[in-house]
């Protein structure tokens, strides 16, 4: 026969494994994964806590950029190219070096592929627009023309350029040549 | 009285083997009541612990989130895109700079590298990529002999990564023929690489301030039309060694 104090320390026992098994063990197992989550948080908090301390320098050192500075940036790689005012500008240097102005016109995008062997996904480069021009003069006209191009305050980059001997002593020139606005598809 | 009754009349509690008996089983039960009790108060105590140990570590859970929600509140997604835009923004015109080269330079060299007796009749550059300026230069000169020596000049020009001589033709070389004039014709086919002529700025030289004076002439005469000014001496080297 089990006497009565033995029984009930059993059963303490018992119960005390079964408050183990269904309380304390599934508790402590919660506990770990929210502590998993806690240093999932705090880790993600330290990289936005780092971007943010990196993203404010880089503000900083834009806005201590000075305005005239984001101007010609601007300038020489601008949101849209404005293909009038590239045509009155081709037409103006070409005033400045003295060579007779023929025609001027605007060509249209470059294919992109044509430009560089890298795919679309990682194309970096901006958006180039052909002009053409048609010029007369002298040699040394055409090289105050050339001269002038590449002071230009936007890239006016020449992609072919004919010179032809003409009878009158003049040369007769067809250039082709490409001016970029910015790519901005990676941005948005 | 015997002796055997004094015995059994003494003060002195006479220990039996039965009293011995009982004395070790409530020991056992003792031992093992204590442990079952120690077991139940730690497992109580543990779970209250665990119970305010959960909820502790729950605060800090919520206080975790609490904070990281901040630090994305604090985020600017436009000040991000600003600073994109302008990297971006800058290494495309990086690009560009550093991949300009002078078709100036291309004309200076053919200067250069062209033969006395040898004219030119046309000139095509035309820009492969951002890798070279491929050139098709259609010549004249008066003799075979002046044909080989442009080649020599341009084989062993350092600066040209090909060259090729096409369209080789003659005429009126034969002195019994007094027709024209002798002329071979050939066409040069060249090859030169961005790197050998890069453009190199020379602020004094030139400025944009020139393009504002020809704004300014355009405004003042805005119905002219541009004439370009022949000097004699342009006429002059344009027919000799220059185109």
């Amino acid at each position: 026969m089990i006497p009565k104090g033995l029984f009930s320390q059993l059963l303490m026992l018992c119960v005390s494994v079964a408050i183990v098994l269904t309380f304390i063990q599934p508790k402590l197992s919660e506990i770990g994964e929210v502590q998993d989550s806690i240093n999932v948080y705090q880790k993600q908090r330290d990289e936005i806590v780092t971007v943010n301390s990196q993203l404010a320098v880089l503000v900083s050192e834009f806005e201590n950029i000075s305005p005239d500075d984001k101007a010609r940036l601007i300038n020489y790689m601008p949101d849209e190219v404005d293909t009038l005012a590239v045509v009155r500008d081709l037409f103006l240097i070409s005033k400045q070096a003295n060579v007779l102005y023929v025609d001027s016109e605007y060509a249209g995008l470059v294919g992109r592929d044509r430009r560089n062997d890298q795919s679309e996904s990682n194309d970096m480069s901006p958006v180039a627009h052909q002009f053409n021009l048609s010029v007369e003069g002298t040699y040394r006209q055409i090289k105050d023309l050339l001269s002038l191009m590449q002071v230009n305050d936007y890239p006016l980059e020449i992609q072919k350029i004919t010179l032809n001997n003409e009878q009158s002593g003049f040369l007769s020139v067809d250039i082709s040549l490409n001016t970029f606005s910015f790519n901005n598809s990676l941005v948005n | 009285m015997c002796m055997s009754d004094l015995s059994n009349s003494s003060f002195i509690p006479k220990q039996g083997p039965i009293k011995k008996r009982r004395r070790t089983a409530s020991r056992q039960v003792y031992i093992l009541t204590l442990v079952s009790y120690a077991i139940m108060f730690a497992v109580l105590i543990g779970s209250a612990g665990v119970y305010f140990y959960s909820g502790f570590v729950d605060r800090q859970l919520t206080s975790e989130v609490e904070a990281l929600n901040n630090q994305i509140d604090t985020f600017s997604v436009d000040d991000m895109r600003t600073v994109q835009n302008f990297d971006l923004r800058l290494q495309q015109a990086v690009s560009r700079v550093d991949s300009y080269a002078s078709v100036l330079s291309v004309l200076e060299s053919i200067e250069d590298t062209v033969v006395d007796t040898v004219l030119l009749n046309s000139v095509s550059i035309e820009r492969n990529e951002d890798v070279s300026y491929q050139l098709t230069v259609n010549m004249n000169t008066d003799t075979f002999d002046s044909t080989i020596a442009q080649r020599n000049v341009y084989a062993d020009d350092d600066s040209l990564s090909a060259m090729l001589i096409t369209g080789l033709t003659s005429s009126g070389l034969d002195e019994l023929l007094d027709d024209s004039d002798p002329k071979v014709t050939f066409t040069a086919e060249i090859d030169i690489p961005l790197e050998s002529v890069p453009y190199v700025p020379d602020v004094e030289a030139t400025s944009i301030s020139g393009l504002e004076t020809a704004v300014e002439n355009l405004v003042s005469d805005s119905n002219a039309i541009p004439t370009a000014e022949v000097e004699e001496d342009d006429l002059e080297t344009f027919n000799q060694t220059e185109l």
